[in-house]
């Protein structure tokens, strides 16, 4: 079918499944770029990632690794649990990623570190269970008591 | 007198913060968002000579003039912010309690770099900077 008959919407997914969206940590020392839809944009409440961040709740947006690529120095990494790593920019201290150890083929990135973060909105809560109240609000989003199920 | 306490997620480093905090504010800066990686940082203001950091791991970055962001060097985490313009203060990352349920936001800063579609303690003052440079929004 010739480019221009095909449908606005099937242009529309098309022009989401090529955008690139770049982002970094505060200081600009470390730099990243992802290509096309996250698989998953997640609030998490859990007391881990607010530690980890210092903040409320930590909105990630979950990205196959072959659509991430580092385009500028490099982050260090902690250790937090069995099954988690974060990894930070030692010299700003920006916290930019979560990987699940085992779950090679993913990265999640904390979209506060994406140039452009209006253009992930949530999806759902999890661990949810764990949540401070008054950062909870209904919003109709679907909640996970603790990760979403595989 | 009552107190917070808290600290970096690996531990290496803890605070103790005696007393209520003064404010309770939602920082909707790029800035904020940048450090913590997230939709919105949320810090507790105290008055520096109230709130005592331990630990060999403390490490800080001066994103902008006259201002000092402090993190752990070991695990990452982002613990406060301070200010020459406001230099009795220091402001420390409600993430960083060890129960941030325990605090209540007051305000909201920096609204007009809020994220569109984050619709948050609503019902609370919000200023487009911060009250010391910009009125309240109706």
């Amino acid at each position: 079918m010739p480019k221009s008959t095909r449908r606005p919407a099937t242009r529309a997914r098309k022009a989401r499944a090529a955008a690139l969206h770049t982002g970094g940590c505060l200081c600009g020392a470390v730099r990243f770029r992802a290509r096309g839809q996250p698989l998953l944009v997640e609030n998490c409440h859990c007391s881990m990632c607010r530690k980890a961040a210092g903040a409320p709740m930590v909105t990630s947006a979950n990205f196959a690794k072959d659509a991430f690529r580092w385009t500028k120095g490099k982050l260090k990494y902690y250790r937090s649990s069995a099954t988690g790593e974060r990894g930070f920019c030692a010299k700003c201290g920006s916290q930019v990623t979560f990987h699940r150890i085992g779950r090679d083929d993913q990265v999640s990135i904390n979209v506060g570190c994406l140039d452009h973060p209006e253009t992930f909105k949530p999806q759902c809560h999890i661990y949810a269970a764990d949540a401070i109240p008054w950062m909870l609000r209904k919003d109709g989003l679907p909640r996970h008591k603790r990760g979403v199920p595989d | 007198m009552t107190s917070h306490s808290g600290g970096c997620l690996c531990g290496a480093v803890r605070f103790v913060a005696r007393g209520e905090p003064r404010w309770v504010a939602h920082c909707h800066c790029r800035s904020c968002r940048k450090h913590t990686g997230s939709v919105v940082s949320t810090s507790a203001g105290f008055l520096k000579e109230n709130v005592t950091y331990t630990g060999t791991t403390l490490a800080s970055f001066a994103s902008s003039p006259g201002v000092v962001r402090r993190h752990c060097e070991r695990c990452g985490t982002p613990l406060s912010y301070e200010s020459a313009e406001r230099a009795a203060e220091i402001d420390v990352l409600v993430g960083t309690f060890d129960d941030p349920a325990a605090i209540q936001p007051t305000l909201h800063v920096w609204t007009e770099e809020r994220l569109p579609w984050l619709h948050l303690d609503e019902n609370l003052p919000r200023y487009p900077k911060t009250p010391r440079n910009s009125k309240r929004e109706e």
